[in-house]
């Protein structure tokens, strides 16, 4: 049975080779597109609740609120079906990379947040003693640290990412998902095709801790414990 | 109680409210051109809020703060940063930036804030380290530092900064003893140059030689402002410093 389902393994991983590649290239470049995307919105939500006049706040704080509240397979459902009626046409790539991008800002921002919440106090009344204007505050001594700080959730936020990248599936896109469920449906082996598919996620998850881990190392701040 | 020379700073009934206290109540004083004013008092006195309230990084409820003639209280955001600029101010801990080498630091306000070019800012940071016994740290992160260091290079950035006046905020209460004689040490020889400087200290021997004039605060109050030697002779004043020196 061990013998007859490792044959079968191989032979599965040989015959869809491409397409597994595929697949994970297209896994790889939704998660690293919206991840991306995503710490770009989330610098200009902090930036924006920091520091924007308060009607900007509100909507910076709905917006996270939104993304936050409602199911990411929701977000992108609604992203490739519903806009087309508002007159905007996503191919299903670009709605998977939007929506994956969208959702994971909101995040990323309220991971920042929590970071900017330990800062010490002192530390901006320092900035602000010394002349320096809130954005050179935001830029030089607020968010130099609390990125570094947020680096141990971001990684978990990449990770959920590469995980939520599979709901891409559903509108359609190649992505390792999607490639499996092809294999299951041209070979009929469910149980190894699937197992082939968890367990190259897995390989991805662990090679996303393992980078972040080399960015947290590399950006360390010498004798510095907190961060 | 005049203070000696032109005034550099002049604090008239000030009352703050922070974190729910009433924690400055009608404080005035002034502080001439290079006289020390050392503010006492036991904790809760309001003597830190004081300090934070006369560059407004705590708002103050009412009252009039001038610095060399100019409104900081009634000052907008761009008038303020610029007073505040002139006005060296250093607390007792978190002074540093932990994510900047010392020398950043002190760069830092000069490139950003002063728009000195970056070779110039470097020098004079360079220049200021020095003075105060740590030129061979600059390239050093805060949390390399001894809290003494730290210190020190807080010293040095306020004073790279060429304030009117130093602010200093119980700058050697978070520090060992050894730590604290070194920044005692960089006080002395700053004291010596004739800088302005109010500064919250319970180093009595330090207060007692350096200051011009003692301050002593208590509820939010001022209750003794005179020369150290006249300051000694009320009785509440004794008693804090002879609690301190027991200690």
């Amino acid at each position: 049975m061990y013998d007859a389902n490792t044959e079968s393994i191989v032979s599965i991983v040989g015959a869809y080779s491409g397409l597994l590649a595929r697949g994970v290239g297209m896994t790889l470049v939704l998660t690293l597109l919206g991840f991306t995307a995503g710490f770009a919105i989330a610098l200009l939500l902090t930036v924006t609740r920091y520091m924007a006049p308060r009607p900007a706040r509100i909507l910076a704080q709905a917006y996270i609120d939104l993304f936050r509240g409602t199911p990411m397979l929701v977000q992108l459902l609604f992203i490739f079906f519903a806009l087309p009626s508002l007159g905007v046409q996503l191919s299903a790539f670009q709605s998977a990379a939007v929506a994956l991008g969208l959702n994971s800002g909101a995040y990323q921002a309220e991971i920042l947040r929590v970071a900017i919440k330990g800062l010490p106090e002192e530390e901006l009344h320092v900035a602000e003693s010394l002349g320096l204007t809130g954005w050179q505050t935001m830029r030089h001594v607020v968010l130099p640290q609390a990125v570094r700080a947020s680096l141990p959730g971001l990684t978990n936020e990449a990770v959920m990412l590469l995980k939520d990248s599979s709901l891409a599936s559903v509108i359609g896109v190649m992505e390792l998902t999607r490639a499996g469920e092809y294999m299951v449906s041209t070979s009929f082996k469910a149980l190894q095709s699937l197992g082939i598919v968890a367990l190259v996620y897995l390989v991805l998850s662990a090679i996303f801790y393992k980078a972040f881990r080399a960015v947290e190392r590399r950006t360390a701040i010498p004798g510095f414990q907190n961060l | 109680m005049q203070a000696m020379g032109r005034p550099v700073l002049e604090v008239r009934d000030l009352h703050v409210h922070y974190k729910g206290h009433h924690a400055v109540r009608g404080v005035s004083l002034t502080v001439g051109d290079g006289e020390r004013l050392v503010v006492m008092g036991p904790s809760g006195a309001g003597k830190s809020t004081l300090v934070k309230a006369i560059p407004r990084l705590v708002e103050p409820t009412s009252g009039t703060i001038l610095l060399e003639g100019e409104c900081v209280s009634c000052a907008d955001r761009k008038t303020l940063r610029r007073l505040r600029a002139r006005m060296g101010y250093v607390p007792q801990s978190y002074s540093l930036f932990p994510h900047l080498r010392v020398i950043d630091n002190i760069v830092l306000p000069l490139v950003r804030v002063h728009k000195l070019p970056k070779k110039a800012a470097v020098e004079r940071a360079m220049r200021h380290l020095e003075m105060l016994g740590i030129g061979g740290l600059a390239s050093r992160y805060p949390a390399q530092l001894s809290g003494g260091q730290r210190q020190r290079a807080a010293l040095a950035r306020a004073l790279a900064l060429d304030p009117a006046i130093l602010l200093l905020d119980e700058p050697t209460s978070a520090l060992d003893p050894e730590s604290r004689s070194s920044v005692v040490d960089a006080l002395y020889r700053i004291a010596r140059s004739g800088r302005s400087m109010l500064i919250v200290t319970h180093e009595a021997d330090f207060a007692l030689q350096v200051a011009d004039r003692l301050v002593f605060m208590e509820e939010g109050r001022i209750v003794v402002m005179a020369p150290p030697g006249e300051a000694l002779r009320h009785e509440r004043v004794k008693q804090f410093l002879s609690s301190i020196l027991e200690n």
